[in-house]
């Protein structure tokens, strides 16, 4: 009892982390209705820039978490301003052709600024380990679930209730009409790119000190986040969190209870199973067009 | 500030004249690759020997360079392993008397493979069509290594592996010669030394790349014969960012210990995994984590680990009497000064590349061809950072177990401990 306990218990760390870099999906997508290819990397620059920041420049973590956070959302804001907005054609594959190109343009960019090294940093700590006599709960894995629930309350809060969040999705849906209702665009397409950049960073630095950071992990991180996203319901804030906790659980336990060789195989499996048989994810709108 | 320096040496190279500077524009060729990290020229006058290499008069061949290439893994995940080799390669050179290999110059090139196998094939190719080496150290890797191998026998350049797969050398193909312990040497080792202290219930756990499967499956094919009950077998993907749930199966099973079989970093996840679980078992891992790039990694979940190892870590606790004593000491003071740090396993295999060359060059007269140093490398005879070395043409590591020695982390360094 204890064991499956535990062995879900990471599976929720490890969901956590995929339901964050999910919802950095679902932020550009409501805004933008772009599928952006360089989340991961957004989520890989948080955990390079914070690790580096720490065990190279030796600055405290106090200050190289909120420099980091900053620093990537810039980055995050540039990839709108330098790459979406510049697009001559914004056709679907354009436009993710783009975010693949500054997925590359951040990879080397990382290598470049970081360096090629494996690093990890130090725990965030302050929220003690929790440990019963059979159960263990890492502090960081608290502050990673603790991360997930503030995100997902407060974008949910966003997009639901607050002008800002309702303007967002106006744009999305129909750029002319908001344009004419007053609303820029622009604004809001720079605006999204740039939290989803920050949720990204968070989220990095949140894995930096558990898992490794590298300049080359982008690619895990944004394939799996983004099978997160599609299980949970594209564009959905509720479906990215519980499609990556999902994902992390269905993970765990089949590293934990069948071969762990195959738990990738496995979860993904799952994941075209559930497909199936919901097309469009769990809490995802079917699209119906009247013709 | 060191890119645009490149890039503007790069754009005088195109400007200038091919056949005038054959030194720069190689250099600059390699930059072009990204790849190149350092072309060394260390000869008495290396233009003029460039030049006269391209121009290949035989009255010159007495003066021709012994060109070493290495390609190694200097930067990303595997840079660990890399990074000290091309260090230890520069110190065991320049120890040489005169700073020349049995009597002639030498020239060394250096690439980054980045650990990526498609990189290091790539690599190695450059270095025969374009550098024309005699012999290349490395790749670091296994999973580079077993790439090359049929690179290398296709080319007819020796290489000498810096991998501890077994496969590199078993089948025998002519070129492919390694340095590190085998991964067979190195699990015959740990289960003796299992054996010898009562820890017959075994858990294994290893990572899906080369290094982890290969070491992974000779585990299982010999864990009965030595007496060793394998009660666990997980895996784990080389990127992965938790471990928790195999070692939960693994505890349940109650093993007297685990074996861990996998590149850095994924040791430093797991033993991280089970400090937070509080999970308490000996862990044994292979030479490929005895680094101290691991111990800080891993910080105080790495303290009691135990590790198979090289005596280069600590070579000044060999007996007076033990042939590897004297080259080992030298090298480690010598990289000691230079960098600061003590040399580690990975540093200590180019010494042992170094005197390999070295006494084959010696066995040879006249001028020196990749053919001939691979008939003189496949007898040599040499005691250096990892024991005494007895090649024969059906065995091209010539290594035994007595080569290995068991380490542990006490108080985040590694430690000799009786095995």
């Amino acid at each position: 009892m204890t064991q499956l306990l535990q062995t879900l218990l990471s599976g929720l760390t490890t969901g956590a982390i995929y339901g964050l870099i999910a919802l950095g999906f679902t932020i550009v997508f409501n805004a933008t209705k772009v599928t952006n290819f360089a989340n991961g990397d957004f989520v890989m620059m948080g955990g390079v820039v914070c690790a580096g920041l720490v065990t190279l420049a030796h600055w405290p973590l106090l200050l190289a978490v909120p420099a980091t956070i900053v620093g990537v959302t810039a980055l995050g804001a540039a990839l709108d301003v330098f790459g979406i907005q510049r697009a001559r054609r914004k056709t679907v594959l354009s436009l993710a052709m783009i975010t693949i190109g500054f997925s590359v343009l951040y990879r080397g960019l990382m290598q470049v600024l970081v360096g090629r090294d494996v690093m990890f940093a130090p725990s965030f700590g302050i929220i003690p380990d929790i440990r019963t006599a059979e159960l263990y709960v890492g502090s960081q894995s608290l502050w990673i679930l603790l991360a997930l629930g503030l995100i997902s309350g407060g974008l949910s809060y966003l997009f639901l209730k607050t002008r800002l969040g309702k303007a967002m999705r106006a744009a999305s849906q129909s750029p002319r009409a908001a344009a004419l209702c007053g609303i820029d665009p622009r604004l809001m397409s720079i605006a999204s790119f740039a939290m989803a950049a920050a949720v990204g960073a968070i989220a990095g630095a949140l894995i930096a000190p558990i898992g490794a950071a590298f300049y080359d992990y982008g690619l895990v991180f944004g394939l799996k986040g983004f099978a997160a996203a599609v299980l949970g319901g594209f564009g959905s804030p509720v479906g990215a969190v519980v499609g990556g906790l999902l994902l992390g659980l269905m993970e765990s336990i089949s590293a934990g209870y069948l071969a762990s060789a195959y738990k990738d195989a496995v979860a993904l499996a799952i994941l075209l199973g559930l497909l199936l048989v919901w097309p469009s994810g769990l809490f995802g709108r079917v699209e119906a067009r009247r013709v | 500030m060191q890119v645009i320096r490149r890039l503007k040496r790069l754009a005088d190279g195109w400007k200038r004249p091919i056949a005038s500077d054959a030194v720069q524009i190689e250099d600059d060729r390699a930059f072009l690759g990204n790849s190149m990290m350092l072309v060394q020229v260390r000869h008495a006058a290396g233009v003029a020997a460039a030049a006269a290499l391209l121009l290949a008069l035989p009255a010159q061949a007495e003066e021709e360079p012994i060109k070493i290439g290495a390609v190694l893994a200097l930067t990303g995940p595997a840079g660990v392993y890399g990074a000290p080799a091309a260090q230890g390669l520069r110190v065991a050179l320049d120890d040489l008397p005169g700073k020349l290999v049995a009597g002639r110059p030498y020239k060394l090139t250096i690439y980054d493979s980045e650990g990526n196998s498609t990189k290091a094939v790539q690599l190695f190719r450059r270095l025969v069509d374009s550098n024309g080496v005699d012999v290349i150290v490395g790749p670091s890797t296994s999973g580079e290594s077993l790439s090359v191998v049929p690179v290398a026998n296709q080319l007819k350049v020796s290489m000498l592996s810096g991998g501890g797969s077994e496969k590199i050398t078993n089948p025998v193909t002519p070129y492919a010669f390694a340095l590190a312990p085998t991964d067979r040497l190195m699990v015959e080792f740990l289960l003796g030394v299992l054996k010898k202290r009562g820890l017959n219930r075994v858990a294994l756990i290893f990572s899906m790349d080369g290094f982890g499967q290969s070491g992974g499956t000779i585990v299982q094919e010999l864990a009965a014969a030595a007496g060793i009950e394998l009660v666990a077998t997980e895996t784990f993907s080389p990127q992965d960012t938790s471990m928790t749930p195999q070692l939960i199966r693994i505890r349940e099973k109650n093993p007297d210990a685990v074996i861990a079989w996998a590149p850095n970093p994924g040791p430093s996840i797991l033993l991280k995994n089970a400090a937070e679980i509080g999970y308490k078992v000996p862990v044994f891992l292979s030479t490929a984590n005895a680094l101290a790039s691991f111990t800080k990694q891993t910080g105080p979940a790495a303290e009691g680990v135990y590790a198979s190892a090289l005596p280069i870590i600590n070579p000044a606790s060999l007996p007076d009497s033990d042939p590897r004593k004297a080259p080992s000491v030298k090298f480690a003071d010598a990289y000691q000064a230079r960098y600061g740090v003590p040399p580690d396993q990975t540093s200590g295999l180019t010494l042992d590349a170094v005197l390999i060359i070295e006494a084959a060059a010696k066995a040879i007269t006249g001028p020196i061809t990749p053919d001939k140093l691979r008939a003189a490398i496949e007898t040599v005879r040499i005691c250096g950072a990892d024991g005494c070395r007895v090649g024969t043409p059906s065995d091209h590591r010539g290594l035994t177990k007595d080569s290995l020695v068991l380490m542990q982390v006490q108080n985040g360094q590694w430690t000799t401990v009786q095995p």
